[in-house]
């Protein structure tokens, strides 16, 4: 069943960071895991969908990074985070639902990045939807990154898969998936 | 044909009204072999025709369904209910809220292909209404019709209902009509649609995945996984195994459990090579198409998708090709071979895409004439194929080319879709071969464990389900068993009581009356009896359906069980057996080690779960290393298989030399099963050229003599020498060689086993060095069942070494010639005798090579020399005199002791032709403390006649220092001097200034905070020293605690060198007994170090480039290049009180100058560094304090996998039979149950019976009373 946005604001309203992201060490080793896969290269523009408070944002290479997140009150969360950070003149933060970006986003990327998004709770029964926004989404060339719970996960993107593996996350398992387009 | 009716596509679908982006996308995609037309262009008879209607309009449209049907390019229908522009369905209580869209919106629908159709204004049931409502609701105002001119020319029906009135009106006013049940499929104004909900299945082709495996386990969760994640599923998977010796068969029927409907297994016994293989596996599916993928190779996700719509869409092609994506270690080479305009773009140097060329008449011939460029996982129709009769086996020609060439001869037609949709993996012949173990299996291990699991947890319930049950019923059963005793005496008094009726009867007739009474109280009786047997019979019933009940449930319970357990992944899993240099960072960073999902490891490698995750960065946690599995995992990697003998097989054909062999076995008294052994090995030797020489020395048993001459008469180069008596091993040994005419001799023992490359790799080492005399391998041990260990990995030729035992042993490999000139073995050096034989040898030759490859394997067994030292006392002895005599040949006179407790091992003290005078150079500032133990104990301890100390004082300026200075000036007016040098610190220009101001022709250079232990270890020193060969001699230090801290340098730790064995106990032997022994390395410490004046010189002193670090590593290496060897001595023992924790690097600006140090070093001398000649290639350089095998990071991984891996396997197992039991306690408890009803049933029809008799009995009794 879809989570209602309601929830999801009220979520993000009551707490700061309500996933506890900042002070758990799985959180810290996720998104490092995450942001060493990312293949070494220079990045322009990098989307963060679903990117909630800013968490894996921050730490993301390229230029001119953009974080949207269906969730307003995320977005304002992750605007107050960034502001002490040393790359806040590169990171951007946009409320959109991911199903709306093709409309919203006139731009390509050069990389997109989506973790602990994709889950039935979230898009539904809406793969193929997801598949085509962000094929709009993404450069040719331009790299995909993927995390998710496994259990709850069962997407493939149509690119070429460099990178896919599992590391323990909490009481779950991350899968990790890294696509070249 | 048919007209489909959608209201809402979403995310979700709360009701039947609503169908999900995904099977909306599914049911799109089922559309494309037929032809998608809008209203205005259907002819209801053309049976390939569709018609998209949707009703409402919903926004939901616009966001969900439309990009979609943009994707296909279909055109639609959009029967609109204006009043709801904008609006929502609140008025609609039982479905769940949704927004209708607006008049901007519906413009956009327009835009896409869209068609705007009239379906009222109210969307009220117009069957019911007057003919003037009719006429406002058919009514479109002119704003709506401006949205769009080409549209509102049909009518839907609200509800699908009308009547003939209203079919005359909307004949009237529009070109035709839809409903949606009422309707028919032929008349233009009642066409019936069909409400499409979300299973519904619009027909279209099916597909089978066919995934083939021969021993590629390891790549096929990854080749699976790519299966189950299309984005067009397949209609069926078979998982087919040929044969596999790996666990290709496991993997497969795992998965097979986790999608019963979708995976199929086969599994030939016996391996039917490719072609028949394949027509098998290829039979065994039914899919209209078919597609093939080799387990190491996967497919993008859109493979079958992109493919499949080619068939779709184009009858007349029966084979839909890709471009490809290679990838793997070898893909760039092979991306080389391909033709220059195939080759495509490279993706992050990962992916090397080769573009096909497309199938035009030019390429048609080309496939027919040429060559082939349509893969062998492309796409086919089943019916092409059977057409011709599927893949045909021909030598000179792959199956899959020759497939393809006789369907397009056929007739048919092929399509290229460009794209990379194959991932082909490219791996070498090594890692194919070998087992690697992948992540994804692990995770297929670790989800089938919690499967069963849970299983497990639902039979344990189920179990005290059955237990409460059983229970109840036991009770119940108590309970009416007493109900029936007690029915039971009350029967039994009736039954006595009508027995004494009956008696008395006839005498009591006339009491008739009283009969009367009696009776009745019998009746009444009996009444009871009867109502109570029947409430008991009642109970039984009821407990029945509780059973059932509960019988039920536990079924619904099961079905659901099995529900969940397909829910629960099975692993997915892309294999990853290569856990990435990231993972490793991260590891290290955090001290984290992978939680163990489940049980608590059996292996006592099994990892600790750690909560440190957050810890500061620390040294990587040292990883429990199990040295067997380490082992197991490098043979693995390092043993030739098959088809490497057969490419050197091939390789020798080209040896420009390729002597004759001598293998030489003295034979006395074998196991015939070892003996056997080690023949066979000569015999499956791939290096052909070689002759078996075999002494047998009079064995007792006779069946020795019958198996070598078994042997010698199969193979002619085989040659036995029977010796008449028994000589011992040394004139056994040469009984041998006198029949050897070989170039080259090979000694083999009579147990042990050559591995098949061995004379192989001597032979191309020969190859290479064309001078070499002698040239010796690593070797390691055998059991008697085969299995081997503890591998002796070696140094290359060091002299000073083999004075301390005989390390070069087996395989040794030895021109005859020399042999022969040293006159072969000795009598009376038997135990030791091939140490002898080396020692005379290496004194005519330097020309000698080691192969670091292990090419012998020693048996162990309870009656062999190798299983213990205890076994043969005198060889040590013969060892020790062996030495003795080389020391005199040499002339280098001097006292060869066997040291304690380490059988074969010595230690040689030379004798000191003149104690020349030693300088001892000790650069100081200020811890006079330290200085002031050094010179103390130096003084103090010192057994050596003849030294001189030079301090070189580089600005000490604490007065306690300068006092300690002057103290010593006092006291050794004659030994000891000072000389001030304050330049910045430059241990190099400290130490050769020192050198200037030295007269010593040896010179020792020492560390202001070392502190001597051994009195005599400036005679050992010089002992060494003295000897023209040796150039730096070094000595053991000890941490304050008795911990080693130098005892030898190896190159290559830490990018340049370090001291390995660092930390271990002072009295530890180290690796192989290596730190009891005096051996070479190709560098020590200058901490402590001796070399004459004349070895300095030829080195240059130190660089004075290095001002801190590595320094004393260089002059050493600048020592070795001079073409002297460098040794160090256990027994020149000395403190050195340096700290532990001491570190060169601990501020950023020393750390820089650290690594500048170390860079510049490794310019000059890194061929050197990664390979000491003093060490085995196969050691890490990883670790300081143990000798470990050295592991790629790889295989890093892959060992922590492998460990990883067996557990699973382990824990699977276990559970496994724990589910077992659990199964089988089961169907005992509920044999038990129904054991129970039955016995029950039959008692209570016993007791029934019985009661029927009395109530006949006593009814005879009334009709006798009448
Ligand atoms: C579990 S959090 C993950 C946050 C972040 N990406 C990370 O990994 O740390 C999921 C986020 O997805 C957002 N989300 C859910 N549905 C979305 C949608 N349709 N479009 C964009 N974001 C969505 C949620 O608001 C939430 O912030």
């Amino acid at each position: 069943m879809l989570q209602p946005l309601e929830e999801l604001e009220n979520f993000y309203q009551q707490e700061e960071d309500p996933w506890s992201y900042e002070t758990t060490p799985d959180d810290a080793k996720r998104r490092s895991i995450i942001v060493s896969e990312i293949p070494e290269r220079s990045y322009g523009k990098v989307l963060d969908i679903g990117c909630g408070h800013g968490f894996v944002t921050r730490e993301l290479p390229g230029e001119d990074i953009l974080g949207v997140d269906i969730s307003n009150n995320a977005i304002q969360q992750a605007m107050k985070l960034s502001v002490h950070q040393s790359k806040a003149k590169r990171l951007r933060f946009l409320n959109a639902s991911i199903f709306e970006l093709d409309a919203v986003l006139s731009e390509t990327y050069d990389l997109v990045v989506i973790t602990g998004v994709l889950y039935s709770q979230y898009i539904g029964e809406s793969k193929t939807l997801v598949r085509q926004i962000v094929d709009k989404l993404l450069n040719s060339n331009g790299v995909l990154v993927c995390s998710h719970i496994n259990d709850w996960y069962s997407m493939r993107f149509p690119y070429l898969l460099l990178e896919s593996y599992f590391f323990e996350y909490r009481e779950y398992t991350q899968r990790l998936e890294v696509y070249v387009k | 044909m048919t007209i489909l009716m959608y209201h809402k596509v979403d995310l979700v679908n709360p009701t039947m009204w609503w169908v999900t982006v995904d099977q909306f996308y599914r049911q799109m995609r089922e559309l494309r072999g037929k032809q998608v037309v809008y209203l205005d262009d259907y002819e209801p008879r053309n049976p390939n025709q569709v018609v998209i209607t949707f009703d409402g309009i919903y926004k939901n449209i616009l966001q969900y369904a439309a990009p979609i049907l943009q994707e296909f390019n279909y055109p639609f229908e959009l029967f609109l209910s204006s009043d709801f522009i904008g609006g929502n369905n609140e008025f609609d209580a039982v479905e769940p809220l949704a927004d209708f869209a607006d008049l901007a919106e519906l413009k956009k629908l327009t835009a896409m292909n869209g068609r705007l159709q009239w379906h009222t204004r109210s969307h009220r049931d117009l069957s019911n209404e007057i003919a003037a409502e009719i006429e406002i609701e058919l009514q479109v105002p002119e704003e709506i019709r401006q949205l769009d001119f080409s549209g509102f020319k049909w009518f839907a029906y609200p509800y699908g209902n009308f009547n003939s009135d209203l079919l005359q009106q909307v004949k009237n006013k529009f070109i035709g009509a839809v409903s949606c049940h009422q309707g028919n499929d032929i008349d233009r104004h009642c066409l019936n649609r069909l409400t499409v909900t979300n299973d519904t299945k619009l027909g279209g082709s099916t597909i089978a995945a066919v995934i083939t495996s021969y021993n590629y386990g390891a790549f096929l969760t990854e080749a699976i996984e790519s299966v189950l994640r299309q984005t067009r599923l397949p209609d069926e998977i078979l998982i087919s195994d040929d044969a596999s010796t790996d666990d290709t068969y496991e993997i497969a029927t795992l998965y097979q459990e986790k999608y019963p409907d979708l995976i199929k297994v086969n599994r030939n016994e016996e391996n039917l090579g490719i072609v028949n293989h394949f027509n098998k596996a290829v039979k065994l599916t039914n899919a209209d198409y078919v597609a093939i993928l080799g387990a190491d190779n996967r497919f993008r996700s859109d493979y079958l998708d992109k493919t499949s719509e080619i068939l779709d869409l184009e009858p007349e092609v029966a084979i839909a090709y890709t471009d490809f994506a290679l990838f793997g270690n070898r893909a760039h080479l092979v991306f080389q071979d391909f033709p220059q305009e195939w080759r495509g773009e490279i993706k992050l140097d990962r992916f090397f895409i080769v573009n096909f060329p497309n199938f035009d008449e030019v390429h048609r011939q080309y496939l027919l004439e040429t060559g082939n460029f349509i893969h062998g996982s492309s796409m086919f129709r089943r019916k092409a194929f059977m057409e011709v009769g599927g893949y045909v086996s021909k030598s000179e020609q792959p199956e899959d080319y020759g497939l393809f060439q006789r369907i397009v001869k056929a007739g048919w037609q092929a399509k290229r879709s460009p794209l990379p949709l194959l991932e082909y993996r490219q791996h070498s012949k090594y890692q194919a071969n070998i087992q690697l173990t992948s992540y994804g299996a692990l995770q297929l291990y670790k989800g089938q464990v919690r499967d069963y699991q849970a299983q497990i947890q639902g039979y344990q319930a189920q179990i005290s389900q059955y237990g409460l049950a059983q229970e109840q019923l036991q009770k119940e059963l108590a309970q009416s068993q007493t109900e029936l005793t007690n029915a039971q005496i009350e029967r039994q008094r009736t039954q006595a009581y009508v027995q004494q009726v009956c008696a008395e009867f006839d005498q009591l007739q006339t009491d008739s009356h009283h009969l009367r009474v009696n009776l009745s109280a019998v009746h009444a009786e009996l009444h009871a009896v009867r109502a109570s047997v029947a409430d008991s019979h009642e109970q039984v019933r009821r407990k029945q359906t509780k059973i059932e009940e509960l019988r039920t449930k536990i079924q619904r319970l099961r079905v659901e069980l099995e529900r969940t357990q397909t829910r629960l992944i099975a692993v997915e899993s892309s294999k990853f057996w290569k856990l990435r240099k990231a993972w490793f960072k991260l590891k290290r960073l955090f001290g984290v080690r992978e939680n163990d999902a489940f049980e608590a490891p059996t292996d006592s490698l099994g990892s600790a779960p750690s909560q440190e995750v957050s810890a500061p960065p620390q040294p990587p946690a040292a990883r429990s290393y199990n040295p067997t599995l380490a082992y197991e995992l490098w043979m693995q990697q390092h043993t030739p298989t098959a088809v490497d003998l057969q490419d050197m097989a091939n390789l020798i054909k080209i040896f420009a030399k390729q002597p004759r062999v001598s293998v030489v076995m003295p034979v006395y008294n074998p196991t015939i099963q070892f003996l056997r052994e080690a023949i066979e090995s000569v015999l499956a030797q791939v290096y052909s050229n070689w002759e078996l020489c075999i002494a047998d020395d009079a064995s007792l048993n006779p069946l020795v003599r019958e198996t070598l001459e078994e042997y010698a008469n199969q193979d002619e180069r085989i040659r036995v020498v029977f010796r008449t008596e028994n000589g011992h091993i040394s004139r056994a040994s040469n009984s041998a060689l006198e029949v050897a005419t070989g170039e080259f001799i090979a000694l083999l023992d009579h147990d042990d086993v050559l591995a098949p490359e061995a004379l192989y790799e001597m032979v191309l080492m020969l190859n290479k060095h064309p001078e070499a005399d002698m040239i010796y391998s690593d070797e390691d041990k055998i059991d008697a069942e085969n299995r081997r260990k503890f591998p002796f990995f070696k140094p290359d030729w060091c002299p000073d070494s083999f004075l301390s035992r005989m390390y070069t042993c087996h395989l040794g490999f030895y021109r005859r010639s020399l042999i022969t000139e040293i006159g072969g073995f000795r009598v009376g050096f038997e135990g030791s005798q091939d140490y002898d034989l080396v020692l005379r040898l290496t004194e005519k030759t330097n020309q000698i090579f080691h192969i670091p490859k292990i090419l012998y394997h020693w048996r162990i067994h309870e009656h062999s020399a190798s299983s213990g030292a205890v076994a043969k006392p005198y060889a040590y002895e013969a060892g020790q005199r062996a030495i003795a005599e080389a020391l005199e040949r040499r002339g280098e006179p001097g006292q060869v002791t066997e040291i304690a407790q380490h059988r074969g091992h010595y230690i040689v003290r030379y004798d000191i032709k003149t104690h020349d005078l030693v300088s001892i150079i000790i650069p100081t500032r200020d811890l006079g403390r330290f200085l002031n133990q050094c010179l103390e104990s130096i003084f103090e301890n010192s057994t050596y006649p003849n030294y001189e100390v030079i301090l070189v004082d580089n600005g000490s300026t604490e007065p306690y220092t300068e006092k300690v200075i002057s103290d010593w000036l006092n006291r050794e007016p004659n030994r000891f001097r000072c000389y001030s040098y304050g330049i910045p610190f430059n241990y190099s220009k400290l130490n050769n200034y020192g050198v200037s101001k030295a007269s010593g022709k040896y010179l020792l250079f020492l560390n202001n905070d070392t502190e001597v232990i051994a009195p005599d270890w400036i005679e050992a020193m010089v002992e060494h020293s003295q000897r023209s060969s040796i150039g730096a001699v070094g000595a053991r230090l000890l941490y304050s605690d008795n911990t080693i801290q130098h005892a030898g340098v190896i190159l290559g730790i830490g990018g340049v060198g370090g001291h390995l064995h660092k930390c271990l106990d002072a009295n530890a032997t180290g690796h192989f007994d290596r730190l009891v022994d005096t051996l070479n390395y190709s560098a020590v410490t200058a901490a402590c170090l001796m070399c004459r004046r004349e070895v300095f010189e030829a080195a240059g002193g130190f660089n004075e480039d290095l001002a801190v670090a590595f320094n004393d590593v260089e002059f050493c290496l600048k020592i070795l290049r001079a073409g002297f060897r460098n040794i160090c001595l256990p027994h020149a023992k000395l403190y050195h009180h340096e700290s532990k924790s001491r570190g060169y690097e601990d501020t950023p600006e020393k750390k820089l100058r650290f690594n500048g140090e170390i860079a510049y070093i490794r310019d000059r001398w890194s061929s050197i560094l990664d390979h000491d000649p003093c060490y085995s290639p196969h050691l890490s350089l990883k670790h300081e304090e143990e000798c470990r095998i050295r592991e790629t990071e790889e295989s890093q991984v892959q060992l922590e996998l492998t460990i990883q891996l067996r557990q699973s396997k382990n824990t699977l197992k276990r559970v496994r039979d724990r589910l077992n039991t659990t199964q089988e306690q089961l169907e005992q408890v509920q044999g038990k149950v129904a054991a129970m009803e039955t016995s029950k049933f039959w008692k209570i029809r016993q007791q029934w019976f019985q009661i029927k008799q009395v109530l006949r009995l006593s009814s005879s009794v009334k009709e006798r009373e009448l």
